[in-house]
């Protein structure tokens, strides 16, 4: 159906070579150097706000990166829960599918402790401790009562939206923290399994459903993404409100609201766009229902 | 392919002989001919599930799947 030329078992193949150890990685004691900006640009979109000096602007980058690898670990509590239900719908069946599942579902929970560790050494680092979304598990409860496909329209986004943003932004990028980018190189790795996975995962599920489910999911989809655009908001002014407890300034309302909407448009960009608009989700969605896919095109704009 | 893939599962869970026996016994107990979609595979796996014992392991992924395929 969606033609992939790619199996659980060259999933599991990739995964075992490209394997790495969170010790390795990150240290519990790693200490981060808050010298360098940590997203790309491309993604914290902080240059423009004329009102912040140089300094600011990187303290806004590093607040914006903290929030990034946050909202990873935050969506990936409801990609583990799904990956290890769909670990055992496989059981006793499909093996490779099992032991690929597993695997992604092993990597994934590995994440979550790499994030929660960066995420403490940057508040040791940092000198405060930033605010951040703390409803993981509501969400995550949330997003598992849509339709199956639905959900594993969000994740197959979610995946392929973090190897465009290593592989457009990060990869070979000399202005951001080296151990950064490589907390992202290593995420990217085991995710562009992840995501194959995932594709692989959705096949089988539209080949089961009838076209009035996929309409069905596709409005799931697009709830869910407003649902998480609520989500982003409140993190957008948070981190507002960080930068200016970091800082010392008092802004005025216009300049916290224009530092809002500037996290709006990085978050959005970043967790959402890159995700809607990724050529390979366009691609299956088209494939899935051509109306779908319109409908999902039709709504970028909203985030854009 | 619904059969199919319950199939499987019966023949990885339990071998190919006694898989055959109790695919035949709980269609037979639904009054179902074959495993058409996923609604059937749901109550094949249910019906397995209330059976107790081994049987319930193999019946809770195979009606865990269905739901996941559409099944209500």
């Amino acid at each position: 159906m969606f033609d992939l030329n790619w199996t659980y078992a060259n999933c599991i193949a990739n995964s075992e070579k490209i394997a790495w150890k969170l010790d390795d990685i990150f240290p519990s004691d790693t200490e981060l150097d808050f010298t360098m900006p940590f997203l790309p640009e491309e993604l914290a979109l902080v240059d423009d706000i004329e009102f912040l000096s140089d300094d600011e602007k990187k303290k806004l980058n590093h607040i914006s990166g903290n929030t990034y690898l946050h909202l990873f670990g935050f969506v990936e509590e409801y990609i583990l829960a799904n990956t290890v239900q769909y670990a055992n719908a496989e059981m006793y069946g499909d093996r490779d599918a099992v032991r690929a599942l597993c695997r992604f579902a092993d990597e994934e929970a590995k994440h979550m402790l790499l994030f929660a560790r960066y995420r403490k050494a940057f508040n040791r680092g940092f000198g405060h401790e930033c605010p951040v979304l703390e409803s993981a598990v509501a969400v995550a409860e949330v997003i598992m009562q849509k339709s199956p496909v639905a959900v594993m329209m969000l994740t197959l986004h979610i995946e392929l939206m973090t190897q465009q943003h290593y592989t457009e932004c990060v990869k070979d990028n000399k202005d951001i923290d080296p151990l950064f980018a490589k907390l992202l190189k290593c995420h990217w790795l085991e995710e562009s399994q992840h995501a194959r996975i995932d594709a692989l995962e959705l096949e089988k599920l539209a080949m089961a459903a009838e076209p009035s489910q996929i309409g069905v999911s596709v409005s799931d989809y697009l709830d869910l993404l407003g649902a998480f655009d609520g989500l982003l908001r409140q993190q957008a002014e948070m981190d507002a409100k960080t930068l200016a407890t970091v800082t010392g300034r008092e802004f005025s309302d216009e300049q916290v609201n224009t530092l809002i909407d500037s996290r709006m448009k990085s978050y959005r960009k970043t967790f959402i766009v890159y995700g809607m608009t990724n050529p390979m989700f366009v691609k299956i969605m088209k494939i899935m229902s051509d109306e779908g896919a319109n409908r999902i095109a039709e709504n970028v704009s909203v985030y854009s | 392919m619904s059969q199919q893939i319950v199939w499987t599962k019966l023949v990885n869970f339990m071998g190919p002989t006694e898989a055959r026996v109790l695919m035949g016994d709980v269609l037979g107990q639904l009054g179902l001919a074959e495993l058409a979609n996923a609604n059937d595979r749901l109550r094949f796996g249910t019906a397995l599930i209330q059976r107790g014992g081994a049987s319930s392991m193999v019946g809770q992924t195979i009606a865990l799947q269905a739901r996941l395929h559409g099944a209500r």
